[in-house]
């Protein structure tokens, strides 16, 4: 069984507060084809998952989910089936950050540990955003104007 | 008359009840810099009156279409608790002596307006106060009971109507702006009305047609007593009667036309006022094309903005959130060159190990032939050598590399290291992928922003067109096939009116000319006895005398009128143009069409003449009038006027305001044009008789003048 299969069925966890707080408020739960003006950014929950995990990847914070409540409402599949290349990459960027080095390649859990934890602490650096404004991401030109802001190192 | 004060309470920018202004016979002035307050006292007087103020770009606009945007802010800011209430009132004193013994008889005419808080929200908003109608009184001593009596609503209205004459009130305010509203030159009636007032043209009139009358009775008593003394007395009476029947169709028809002419005016009215409805529905559907149009366009606009939207959620979702990981792909990539390269380590490792040879399948091939084909000696089955080769069998460990975990990892590996190939390609476009996508999103913002202001404009515009015509143009081509069809049948109905009108005239003029042919068959037939006198010819005779007279004066009073009220004009004109060297020539009324004119000396139309000079002109005019009703009439009435000279130099200023002080025993002016430190200057000019200064003011000390706090500030310097 090779790594996408053995992954395809894990669950991704993160904290109940996280999905209340950031998930939820910039995520369309329902899905709903309401009009741009009052659509939230992300149409999915993993979107918002994978943009924080890329976060916490980019700034170095890893956080370990600890001992609060958890939930996990999608399978690694999904953001395989939708993100296109973004579960390739996650698994690349895990992989990257991961202690056991290129032997995570062939430890699903591995690499689904070291995304939470990156989730995570993507979350709470997106959380601090909204700490000191609270309609940080209320307008959706934020979004690119993070992705902007993000250094590029070129090493 | 004169207006002996006015008070205003809480009325536009005037806060609170201490605002009272004394004024005085003669020339009072009443200075103030912009948005002093100035304007607002002229629609005070004008509020108090009329129950209307003017509304910039809405004409005259009734209290009850005012909301209480004329009741002062401060007060309003004041407001804190539900039902508080906010009187807002102006009061002028006016002490006529227009009337026979109503000398020193004081009215004091009083307009109130109440407004109660109704919610607590945003006080200058209308919906959270409970709004009364305005209520309109006049306080005076009867002059017969020397009672204190109060007259309110018709009644009051009644004694306004008295005090300042319709026909003459449009003379009395004089407000640039307003001007135009009020007395209207192009219109030919305009001058006649006013001619008509101040002078004894209509009585004229009356005494005409009360001659004429009786000089037909006269004329037919005189026929019939003729009769009598004739020779052929039944023919005589046959001729008679028939000149009857002739001068009572006459008479008829006359009545006739007269009522015809009535109806024409009107339908003429009726038609200018389609003709205007229509010139602005003219307007309205090109307008509104335009906004259809402007509208298209930012639907255009707001769906490529949303697929551009659509599209950034789309990649942002699939590529660009992994922008800035770059560096971290690297390390990715250095790990899979890590097991690479560890990879070839082990391979590389297992090629230096000999004693691997020879392996198992040339083990087997030499114990089938019985033979050591390395040193090529015999070694039978089940010999010493034979059973050592075969020991040497299955002796090779399977090598490292391809270990079970090795070779998962290394599938795993290559797998990813062909997908961080495709990665890297998409990351670096993903850069230029998001400014592009920028710049198309921001110049899609700025389109929408300027097709946005040009919706609004359009929309103005039509708001304009609106109050502009006053009329409703909303539904645009059912009004106008409407008012299309009104204006075919007003036409229709003014060109049968005309026909009828002129058949009319031409049935007269043959009537005329029968009862000449008569009255000459008449003479022809002899009277019997010349001698005898009939008394009633003899009255005819000073009876057409006086018709045709006082016909004359008529026409000829009418005439000097009009050259009175152009040479007054003139003379005001003169002084005010002496000191003024941009304006020259004469003022001259068209005595056909009654417009304006500026002529040169030999009476011909000067060119260039902008609309300063112009509303100098009418001021001139109008000047004149009210100058003529005191005059004629034996009453004066007041002139009050609100930035009269704002077209004039400074020397120009002064003139106009000499000239005036000259003109009217009583007039208030309101204006600009006198700077702070001017009136000193102006306090010691004799003609000056009140001066008053306004300024706008705050207690709370800050240079701002913002609205909620602000408020004008009345200084008596002189009365």
């Amino acid at each position: 069984m090779n790594l996408v299969t053995e992954l395809s069925d894990k669950r991704l966890k993160y904290k109940v507060i996280h999905r209340k707080s950031i998930m939820d408020r910039l995520s369309d739960v329902q899905g709903s084809q309401s009009d741009t003006k009052s659509r939230k950014y992300f149409s999915q929950l993993w979107e918002c998952y994978t943009w924080a995990a890329i976060i916490g990847f980019i700034n170095d914070k890893r956080v370990p989910l600890g001992s609060g409540s958890t939930d996990n409402a999608f399978k690694f599949s999904v953001i395989y089936n939708n993100g296109g290349e973004l579960a390739d990459a996650l698994i690349l960027l895990s992989m990257s950050k991961s202690n056991k080095g290129y032997k995570a390649l062939i430890d699903a859990d591995e690499i689904i540990k070291v995304i939470e934890e990156y989730a995570n602490g993507g979350f709470e650096i997106i959380q601090s955003l909204l700490r000191e404004d609270e309609d940080y991401f209320n307008n959706p030109d934020a979004f690119i104007e993070e992705l902007l802001e993000r250094k590029e190192l070129n090493l | 008359m004169i207006i002996k004060s006015v008070k205003l309470k809480n009325f536009q920018s005037y806060y609170g009840e201490k605002n009272k202004i004394e004024f005085t016979e003669g020339l009072n002035i009443i200075a103030g810099s912009i948005a002093s307050g100035k304007s607002k006292l002229f629609d005070a007087f004008y509020w108090v009156l009329n129950d209307k103020i003017f509304v910039t770009g809405k004409d005259w606009v009734f209290t009850k279409n005012l909301g209480i945007s004329f009741v002062n802010d401060k007060a309003k800011n004041e407001s804190t608790a539900i039902d508080d209430l906010i009187e807002t009132s102006v009061e002028i004193v006016v002490k006529n002596n227009n009337e026979r013994g109503s000398k020193n008889i004081n009215y004091t005419i009083r307009r109130q307006f109440l407004i109660k808080r109704r919610e607590l929200g945003d006080c200058f908003s209308s919906e959270n106060w409970n709004i009364s109608s305005s209520d309109l009184s006049v306080e005076y001593i009867d002059k017969v009971t020397s009672n204190a009596e109060i007259a309110k609503n018709q009644e009051a209205k009644d004694i306004i109507e008295k005090l300042f004459p319709s026909k003459i009130s449009p003379y009395i305010w004089f407000q640039g702006e307003a001007l135009d509203k009020l007395i209207d030159f192009d219109n030919k009636g305009t001058i006649r009305k006013a001619i008509d007032y101040i002078s004894y043209v209509p009585l004229y009139k009356i005494m005409n047609n009360i001659i004429s009358e009786v000089d037909k009775k006269i004329t037919n008593r005189a026929r019939k007593e003729i009769g009598k003394l004739t020779s052929d007395i039944s023919k005589y009476e046959e001729i008679s009667k028939k000149i009857e029947q002739k001068n009572a169709s006459i008479s008829n028809n006359k009545q006739l036309i007269e009522e015809k002419s009535k109806s024409l005016a009107l339908r003429k009215e009726q038609l200018d006022e389609v003709e205007r409805v229509l010139a602005a529905l003219v307007e309205f559907p090109v307008l509104n094309e335009e906004k259809i149009e402007i509208e298209n366009d930012l639907n255009t606009i707001g769906e490529s903005i949303q697929r551009l939207d659509i599209n950034e959620r789309k990649k942002f979702s699939s590529l660009w959130m992994l922008y800035g990981t770059k560096h971290l792909f690297k390390s990715a990539a250095d790990r899979l060159i890590e097991f690479e390269d560890y990879r070839q380590s082990l391979i590389s490792k297992e090629y230096e190990l000999p004693e691997d040879v020879p392996g198992d399948v040339y083990l087997n091939k030499m114990l089938d032939q019985e033979i050591c084909l390395i040193c090529d000696r015999p070694a039978e089955k089940n010999s010493n050598a034979w059973n050592n080769m075969k020991a040497k069998l299955n002796r090779k460990l399977k090598p490292e590399y391809l270990s079970e975990e090795n070779e998962k990892i290394n599938k795993e590996v290559g797998g990813f290291k062909a997908k961080l190939g495709s990665l890297s390609r998409n990351y670096d476009s993903i850069h230029d992928e998001i400014l592009d996508h920028r710049k198309k999103l921001n110049e899609a913002y700025e389109e929408r922003i300027i097709y946005q202001d040009k919706l609004q404009q359009v929309k103005d515009d039509i708001d304009k067109l609106y109050n502009k015509r006053g009329i409703d143009i909303s539904d645009g081509t059912l009004t106008h096939r409407k008012k299309h069809g009104e204006y075919k049948t007003l036409n229709e109905i003014i060109t049968n009116l005309n026909r009828k009108i002129e058949g009319t005239k031409a049935s007269i003029r043959d009537a005329e000319m029968d009862i000449a042919q008569l009255e000459g068959e008449l003479s022809k037939i002899q009277r019997s006895n010349d001698s005898v006198k009939v008394i009633e010819e003899e009255i005819k005779k000073y009876t057409k005398y006086l018709s045709s007279h006082i016909a004359n004066i008529e026409e000829s009073e009418y005439n000097k009128l009009i050259n009175l009220i152009e040479s007054e004009a003139n003379m005001s004109f003169g002084e005010i143009t002496s000191v003024n060297n941009t304006i020259d020539g004469y003022i001259k009324i068209d005595r056909e069409t009654f417009r304006v004119l500026n002529v040169d000396n030999d009476g011909r139309e000067l060119e260039n003449y902008n609309t300063g000079h112009y509303t100098l002109m009418k001021m001139c005019i109008i000047n004149s009038i009210i100058s003529l009703t005191n005059e004629y009439k034996d009453a004066s009435y007041p002139f009050i006027t609100d930035a009269p000279t704002s077209n004039l130099d400074n020397k120009a200023t002064f003139a106009y305001l000499q000239s005036i002080s000259e003109t009217f025993k009583q007039s208030i002016v309101i204006t600009k044009d006198i700077d702070e430190n001017e009136i000193d200057n102006i306090k010691n000019k004799d003609y000056v008789k009140g001066l008053f200064h306004l300024k706008i003011k705050n207690d709370t000390g800050n240079s701002v003048m913002d609205r909620k706090e602000a408020f004008t500030n009345i200084t008596t310097i002189k009365n």
